[in-house]
């Protein structure tokens, strides 16, 4: 098939998957609740399980891995803060990523006048030590990758705030459209098309991303 | 199956495909169209290389810090509500507490009988209230006068 994507799972693994991800939701809200009456250890376990996805959202939303583990400690500080009137209507993730889309967008927005920050948060990448998960020493496949991933962070942070989170919530939280519009405060159909228009400008930036 | 990339309503069916999180039949409909159509079949090409290369783009690890940084703002945010907590209904408490102080070891002189100095206090009290309610009254006369009488009261 002409898309070259994976062949899709069994159903087996599907509903395993499935299986998997509602314990994950259900231990979410059980932790948040017994943090809720003044469980210190459930809070502490909670942050260990939701450290890493919260923090790497708010890395590809800002685009500075300090500022996002400063705006990461700010929505975990809001979570605390508000676990006393904690309730579990929905998933737990939904109120976690609402709060920390909130926290970024925010931050994205007393950003938005400073000028030379978009510049300076290029140099950020480029100052980083790269990643190189092969080990084969292929030069030009190295180079290659290495301009895909600037490319792939200079078209997302190149995204409108609220498609650039629309698209990290889908892609690396796979979240479904009605949990990313609660966390966005918008309607399913906002969603859609918020990530058809950020799809198609990135289809538009890395078509020849090969 | 209509086209869905000819309607941008539908398109989102060919995001979810190579997204991976259409269910067994969707996916074999959307084949099934894939096979005879060119535009959804690129739309799909694309879309997968925005997928891998996104894919590559990995977070950064959690800095050795951001744990001890995140607990120690914790316990400032609980310190301060034990505090807050503690701190709001003492402070009217202790000022009552030292009103009542002060009260009694001014109006209580050693060696005296309380029932006594209670007696005198309630005739003292009583000369100044009314005192007080003599010059209160003189007050409001000379305050409630018309403009003239004020006026001849300060040429004198």
């Amino acid at each position: 098939m002409g898309c070259g994507k994976p062949a899709p799972q069994p159903f087996r693994a599907f509903r395993v998957k499935e299986d998997m991800a509602a314990i994950a939701v259900e231990r979410d809200a059980e932790l948040m609740l017994r943090a809720k009456d003044g469980d210190e250890a459930s809070f502490d376990a909670l942050l260990a399980r939701q450290r890493g996805p919260v923090l790497h959202f708010l890395y590809r939303m800002v685009g500075n891995q300090a500022v996002a583990e400063e705006l990461a400690q700010e929505v975990f500080l809001k979570v605390y803060r508000a676990r006393t009137a904690y309730e579990p209507s929905a998933k737990f993730t939904t109120w976690l990523f609402r709060i920390a889309t909130h926290v970024a967008l925010n931050h994205l927005r007393d950003r938005k006048g400073e000028r030379g920050m978009e510049s300076l948060d290029v140099e950020a990448y480029e100052a980083k030590p790269r990643q190189v998960p092969d080990p084969r020493p292929n030069v030009e496949q190295e180079m290659l990758r290495e301009v895909r991933l600037d490319r792939v962070r200079e078209a997302i942070q190149n995204l409108p705030g609220r498609q650039r989170a629309a698209v990290l919530m889908h892609k690396y939280q796979e979240m479904g459209y009605a949990q990313i519009a609660a966390a966005l405060g918008c309607s399913e159909p906002a969603v859609k098309s918020l990530l058809f228009r950020a799809y198609e400008y990135l289809r538009g930036r890395l078509a020849d991303c090969v | 199956m209509e086209c869905p990339a000819k309607a941008r309503e539908s398109s989102q069916v060919l995001i979810d495909y190579c997204a991976g999180t259409l269910d067994v039949a969707a996916v074999a409909e959307v084949e099934r169209h894939l096979e005879q159509c060119p535009a959804c079949r690129e739309f799909c090409q694309t879309q997968a290389m925005v997928w891998s290369a996104l894919d590559d783009w990995k977070a950064e690890p959690v800095s050795a810090g951001f744990d001890a940084r995140l607990g120690a703002r914790l316990d400032q945010t609980g310190r301060a509500v034990w505090w807050a907590c503690i701190w709001r209904p003492a402070v009217p408490i202790a000022a009552a507490a030292v009103v009542i102080a002060a009260v009694l070891l001014l109006r209580v002189p050693e060696g005296t009988n309380p029932a006594v100095v209670v007696r005198k206090a309630d005739t003292v009290d009583i000369d100044q209230v009314e005192k007080t309610l003599d010059d209160i009254d003189m007050l409001k006369q000379l305050y409630l006068a018309p403009p003239e009488a004020a006026a001849g009261a300060e040429q004198l």
